[in-house]
């Protein structure tokens, strides 16, 4: 291993020895054979024949829509919910049901008297009030099992557990979900949480273990849960928030949606949450469903323009669903059930070449005028240059060696090889892997780099003794970036073998494409490119349909381009197993794990691989252009590249210099079109004056970190803040209101709400005085509020925080499955020393610090008087809980981030192959050691 | 039963048929009828009365579905004669019905294929 001084031509830089990690392909090591049997296998599983799945049967015409109103109490236990059951669209029966136990008699009668006036004003429609239990068994169950209707709800989870009598953890294929009992004559329902916009949720039933199976049902052969066919027994659950996610590619509020979708019946919001139950309530109440069901009805309808007959809404988990559905509907078959004999040790060496997409911040905390452009659909268009529709489609993939053609394309020099890439035809042999042994070149290195815990990437200067498998794509936009050639040690070409049979045309908003003559994402990006400059002529009248059309692709093309590829859904097995992992070393590693890892149906790592590779070389080539153009870079993240303005130079001609890297990219569409793949962002332009390059007016650019940023203007003086970042303050709740429409067109407009674009003012502010280190956050008003997190208990293990605090509670008072709660943050022992010494005797400050916790308000300053210790149970309030908007400020200790991968599955089980030299350039720093 | 419960209970039916495979127009099987051949009903039940009619197969099995499943439950005495005519006038209440179902179906497909122009109608 080479140390600092040893390894080369600059003995006098800093040199990090880091441990490196890489992604591998893992699995379930096979179960020793027994004598006479056949030897076990070392390929691909293959094993999920796809066609053998139960036969699905669609649900009935009934569709059941609920929604449950709780008390404001850590429990947020049911108070009343209303319901509709629907017949082929229409009404069969609404009402509402209440939970005795919870309701006064006072506010019963209050809600008998609101339903039986509903009755009155309505004409003869059939309207029940049900208690809890009636409702359960005689509508839910009797709608959802019996009758095989859908059951509809937005944030279905949290409605359902409202319905819960008791709750355990769930079973087998469920496992890390909560199996919630209803009712003592049904069947429990089990939901299991996949993110925050989605859940698996479904009846359980006495399925006794195939052979073969363990206890979770976890095999790593098996199908993800996703992938199963839902039985009729199994319900059909309809979460119109992840039906929304999935359709629109955002998250979505009740209210937000019905904006959004312009349906009859709005979301209305109410300020009587917790409070004496009144009829306007109720009716609250009971709008709420019907808000719920024209969401659904609207995006149904939506859905079944897609002309996707074999997919159900209740299938829908997200936008990668909707890409799978189209693969299926167009015949295309998974590259794991036409290709099962694919070695596994070359499914690793090509699993640790995978890395996200680049994020990175170039020049740090110094403001500087830039143009921000971004790649014309990115993976779209980079897996159209390398004609990867072809792997798609194809009954398998072969490899030879290249490794001489590769060599000498590396050695080219930089300005030919720059030269080669300018042109379509110099990104169709790009589908290569290349072992290198890295002697201070740029690659995409995943490490946990000093100071921090947890594995991050970064973009390079990276030595090591030990061979490494990268991209083409990302060997040669090492030499693209340093100059120097690589050293090739070996290199493998791919090619599509054949074309698979029984391929059908489809239809996509009216253009027909075919599968097996055209290249899906090419046309997919014409159409929307063609739909987009209809959209700029059509009638008022007319818009709304393209919109959603244009949209609708969009998602389209994103979801099929790239994440399906690279679908390993995490769970976990019941005890530890032996597990396999295949990198990129020839021979596998042994290692034990309960973490299991399952490949989703359409998993196809070379095309992730790539995909991610070639758009990483593209951002190198922009930035090798704008280098050779005089210029530097601001920051860059996966498609977009801000272009900064570091010479000082005029306005104009800073224009005229930033618009000559972005023609250097014309020759690179390949739509036909003769515009520059790299584009001009909204956000370059005066808001009336969209793409006219004579009012293109460089916006300033202040950067904290990899992904924070904040573009803005000056006017008169003052800051108008036209895109920022939120990265990182997500979770922090609003320290103050604001319209949930102004908050809305807000973030549609420059990226994040009002009080974190206030943030970036007062950083903006800092940056410029003669302290930028100083921001006056806590002189902000209401900025002294505590630090709150929307927090929900979503899996048994969430759940467990509260044990501590549920044993104290009587029956019915215990935080249950998928409440919503606030963190908070206490004082550390040391302040409170300082600031309250004599609160320090309480036993809540007994060895360690609180851990707040509190019931949900839409102010934080309100959940401060009723935070408790989720542990221990205190119900008594913690003293002080922090006030710490947590800002990303110039002064703290911002976490550094260089490369980031941004769609990245969770929790890669990664194998440690050893260390390498991780080493800082000389001419400037890169990736994590980018301080200016 | 009411209006309701009977709606639910034949919903209930259809599902399960669903569930089963057995996609049909309706309980009824009406498209089964001309290639199934015919079995007794007890238009009663057996135990309520003698009265017994040669039906198509399926009516036959939605019409004792109705009976198990929509009628009310048995009675003290099943020899008492009120409790016989009353279930005499719910079995031919179901025939009814089903006669009505299948002149419904029999307008709306004439009314159809008036409107298509097509030569659908077989029989």
């Amino acid at each position: 291993m080479p140390v600092d001084g040893e390894s080369g031509d600059e003995p006098s830089e800093p040199i990090d020895r880091l441990v490196i990690a890489l992604r591998a392909y893992v699995r379930k090591a096979p179960k020793k054979p027994k004598k006479g049997a056949k030897p076990p296998r070392t390929t691909l599983p293959g094993a999920i024949n796809w066609r053998d799945l139960a036969p699905r049967t669609a649900p009935s015409d009934w569709v059941l829509i609920f929604d449950c109103e709780t008390r404001t109490t850590p429990d947020q236990r049911l108070r009343f919910g209303g319901y509709q059951v629907r017949y082929k669209g229409e009404i069969w029966e609404r009402g509402a049901f209440y939970e005795p136990d919870v309701l006064s008699e006072e506010e019963a009668a209050i809600l008998r008297q609101a339903i039986d006036d509903e009755r009155s004003n309505s004409d003869g429609a059939r309207i029940c009030l049900r208690t809890r239990a009636e409702f359960v068994d005689e509508v839910f169950y009797q709608s959802g099992q019996s009758v095989g209707a859908q059951i509809v709800g937005f944030n279905l989870p949290f409605d359902l557990s409202r319905l819960a009598i008791r709750h355990a953890s769930a079973r087998r294929s469920m496992k890390g979900g909560f199996s919630l009992t209803l009712s003592e004559n049904w069947p429990p329902v089990a939901v299991k949480h996949l993110s925050q916009r989605a859940a698996l949720i479904r009846f359980t039933g006495d399925r006794p273990a195939a052979e073969g199976e363990s206890e979770d049902g976890s095999d790593a052969e098996t199908p993800d849960e996703t992938e199963d066919k839902i039985g009729p027994d199994r319900g059909y659950f309809v979460d119109v928030k992840t039906l929304a996610a999935a359709l629109t590619s955002k998250s979505h509020s009740l209210a937000s949606l019905s904006d959004l979708l312009k349906v009859p019946t709005p979301k209305k919001e109410s300020d009587e949450h917790g409070g004496a139950l009144t009829p306007e309530y109720v009716r609250y109440g009971l709008r709420d469903v019907q808000t719920t069901w024209e969401c659904f009805d609207h995006l149904a309808r939506r859905f079944a323009t897609f002309g996707l007959h074999e997919t159900g809404l209740y299938e829908l988990y997200s936008e990668a669903s909707l890409g799978k559905a189209y693969l299926r509907a167009m015949g295309i078959k998974p590259w794991q059930e036409v290709q099962r004999g694919f070695p596994l040790h070359l499914v690793g060496a090509i699993m640790s070449a995978y890395f996200g997409g680049r994020a990175e911040v170039h020049i740090r905390r110094q403001i500087t005028p830039v143009v921000h452009t971004d790649f014309l659909s990115m993976y779209p268009t980079v897996c159209t240059l390398m004609g990867l529709w072809s792997f798609v489609r194809a009954k398998g993939m072969a490899h030879h060696d290249h490794t001489s053609a590769v060599t000498a394309l590396v050695a080219r020099p930089r300005e030919e090889l720059v030269e080669h890439l300018r042109k379509k035809d110099g990104w169709k042999d790009l589908a290569s892997l290349v072992q290198v042994r890295p002697r201070s070149d740029l690659f995409p290195v995943r490490a946990k780099y000093p100071g921090g815990d947890t594995l991050n990437i970064g973009l390079n200067y990276l030595s090591a003794d030990e061979p490494q498998w990268f991209t083409l794509a990302d060997v040669l936009a090492s030499k693209v970036l340093t100059g120097r050639t690589p050293e090739v040690v070996k290199a493998l070409r791919f090619r599509p073998k054949g074309q698979q049979r029984g391929l059908k045309p489809i239809d996509i908003a009216g253009q027909i494409i075919n599968p097996a003559n055209d290249d899906f994402y090419q046309k997919l990006i014409i159409h929307r490119n063609a739909i987009k400059a209809k959209l700029e002529t059509a009638r008022k009248t007319e818009k709304p349909a393209l919109k959603s059309d244009e949209q609708a692709i969009k998602i389209l093309a994103n979801a099929t381009s790239y994440g399906i590829f690279v679908e390993l859904n995490v769970g976990e097995y019941v005890k530890t197993e032996r597990m396999v992992g295949y990198g990129g070393r020839p021979k596998p590693s042994h290692f034990k794990s309960q973490t299991s890892e399952r490949p989703g149906a359409y998993f196809h790592p070379l095309l992730a691989t790539l995909i991610t590779g070639a758009a990483r070389l593209m951002l190198a080539l922009a930035e090798h252009q704008v280098v050779e153009q005089g210029l530097d870079w601001v920051f860059c993240d996966t498609d977009s590249l801000a272009i900064g303005n570091t010479r000082d130079l005029p306005p104009k001609e800073f224009v005229a210099t930033a618009l000559r890297v972005r023609e250097w990219f014309k020759d690179l569409n390949p739509y036909g079109e003769n515009n520059p793949i790299l584009q001009l962002e909204k956000v370059n332009f005066p808001p009336d004056k969209r793409d006219d390059l004579r009012a293109l007016d460089p916006p300033f650019c202040l950067t904290i970190s990899a992904k924070r940023y904040v573009l803005f203007n000056r006017k008169k003086g003052s800051v108008v803040v036209r895109k920022a970042s939120g990265h990182g303050l997500g979770h922090l709740m609003a320290p103050y209101d604001e319209p949930p429409a102004a908050r809305r067109e807000r973030i549609e407009r420059i990226g994040v709400p009002l009080w974190q674009e206030d943030l970036w003012k007062e950083i903006i502010r800092a940056a410029e005085s003669h302290k930028p280190d100083e921001t006056r956050f806590m002189e902000m008003q209401s900025f002294d509020t505590p630090a709150a997190s929307q927090y929900a208990a979503t899996t048994p293990e969430l759940l467990r925080w509260f044990d501590g605090f549920n044993e104290h509670q009587p029956s019915g008072h215990a935080v249950f499955p998928f409440g919503f709660l606030l963190s908070l943050q206490a004082k550390s022992r040391i302040e409170m020393a300082k600031d309250e010494p004599d609160a320090l005797s309480h036993e809540l400050w007994r060895r360690r610090e609180p851990r707040p916790a509190a019931p949900y308000f839409k102010k934080p300053n309100e959940a401060k008087e009723h935070a408790f210790d989720r542990e221990r149970g205190f119900l008594a309030k913690v003293p002080c809980p922090k006030p710490c908007p947590l800002p990303p400020t110039p002064g703290d200790q911002i976490p550094r981030r260089g490369l980031r991968s941004t769609r990245t599955p969770q929790a890669p089980p990664c194998l440690r192959l050893g260390t390498a030299i991780h080493r800082q350039g000389s001419r400037q720093y890169r990736g994590k050691r980018v301080h200016r | 039963m009411d209006h309701h419960e009977r709606s639910r209970a034949r919903a209930d039916a259809e599902w399960r048929a669903k569930r089963a495979g057995k996609m049909q127009s309706s309980l009824w099987g009406f498209e089964n009828w001309a290639n199934e051949g015919t079995e007794g009903h007890h238009v009663a039940r057996k135990k309520y009365g003698d009265e017994l009619i040669d039906v198509p197969i399926s009516m036959h099995r939605e019409l004792t579905r109705r009976q198990m499943e929509e009628h009310p439950s048995d009675g003290p005495d099943p020899e008492d004669p009120r409790e016989r005519e009353g279930r005499l006038a719910l079995g031919v209440a179901d025939i009814c019905e089903c006669i009505a179902d299948l002149l419904r179906l029999r307008g709306e497909t004439l009314i159809r294929a008036a409107k298509n122009g097509a030569s659908e109608l077989k029989g």
